[in-house]
């Protein structure tokens, strides 16, 4: 039985292995997974390049503390949210509430009527607008035609 | 009086348990906020937008599916979103581009600038990356707890947060070479 079998937690890491565990939880060994940190420390004891790995990440969470510094709430921020609850309907809410998951269903056969409602319509409204075009186009052709019994077209 | 226990009693319009959950998470929704707008305004008016949407959708929140702070700051970061897009639809593209530096504090010129230059590059980087840097590293959250919030598995946010963090080191590292050479 190898000695990674027998202690899974302290299976060797190796120098790429503990950069992506850098990137993906930071320099902070307390946010590492728990299982890995012994082994972390075993690498750190006995490597530069991990030592100069972790140095750069810290560096890293250092100036993101300070660039990502939040001010403080404005005064009064809390009692202002509080004070503009809008009262709520009861029957919306017992709808909200009880119907979502029906009502969500519901809606889908509905949703589609009103889509394929809704290209019908502009299927028409285009084909009324063309014939609209078309008719325009045809009288300004015509308007200055003269008709066989001495009228015009328009 | 546990999130949940509080979020049952703002279903039934329950002001008071609404003004416990306020105080208890407003300074963290507002941080989160500015942290990723970088305009104090839009950082508060954003936490009144996102408790008062709270307020109003108590009834479609569902106990036992997900966590309170997780649909709130899910809430959030949508209206976050929202705020971007409206910003980049009014605001030019450079604007956009140079965010407002943080709160002013007392650092030495050469630091200064390498935190503007940094404050760009984590500006620049794309929403989902930033975020999940905010949540995990500023905000607190454990790797799964920011993958729920980012409605994603917990490798994506790994995978989020190792792109970020690469990206934001390869910076810091010319910006320190550039200050050493001059």
């Amino acid at each position: 039985m190898s000695d990674h079998s027998r202690h899974p937690g302290h299976r060797p890491l190796a120098v790429a292995e503990f950069e992506t565990l850098l990137d993906r939880h930071g320099a902070d060994r307390l946010r590492w997974p728990a299982e890995q940190r012994d082994a972390a420390e075993t690498l750190l004891s006995s490597d530069e390049d991990a030592r100069g790995a972790l140095r750069a990440a810290a560096q890293l969470d250092a100036a993101l503390d300070a660039v990502l510094r939040a001010p403080s709430r404005p005064l009064g921020l809390r009692e202002r949210i509080v004070a503009r609850t809008p009262p709520r309907d009861a029957w919306l809410d017992w709808l909200a509430s009880r119907l979502w998951r029906p009502a969500g269903l519901a809606s889908v056969p509905l949703l589609l009527g009103f889509a394929v409602g809704a290209a019908a319509v502009q299927e028409t409204d285009a084909d009324a607008a063309l014939e609209d075009r078309a008719l325009v186009a045809f009288e300004a052709d015509f308007a200055d035609y003269e008709l066989p019994d001495g009228g015009s077209a328009r | 009086m546990d999130d949940e226990a509080l979020m049952s009693r703002v279903v039934e319009q329950d002001r008071e348990a609404f003004s416990i959950l306020v105080e208890r998470h407003l300074d963290g929704v507002h941080a989160f906020n500015y942290r990723l707008t970088r305009n104090v305004d839009d950082a508060a008016e954003l936490a009144q937008e996102t408790f008062l949407r709270v307020w109003r959708r108590a009834s479609s929140w569902r106990p036992g599916r997900v966590r309170f702070a997780t649909w709130l700051y899910r809430i959030a970061r949508n209206l976050c979103i929202d705020a971007h897009r409206r910003r980049r639809d009014t605001v030019s593209i450079e604007d956009v581009a140079l965010p407002a530096a943080g709160p002013p504090v007392e650092t030495a010129p050469a630091q200064a600038r390498l935190q503007a230059a940094l404050g760009q590059a984590l500006a620049a980087l794309p929403e989902r990356q930033r975020t999940a840097l905010v949540l995990c590293h500023s905000q607190g959250m454990s790797n799964a707890q920011a993958a729920q919030v980012l409605a994603v598995s917990v490798e994506a946010v790994e995978s989020l947060l190792a792109r970020a963090r690469r990206t934001l080191r390869r910076e810091l590292a010319d910006l320190r070479s550039d200050l050493e050479q001059q």
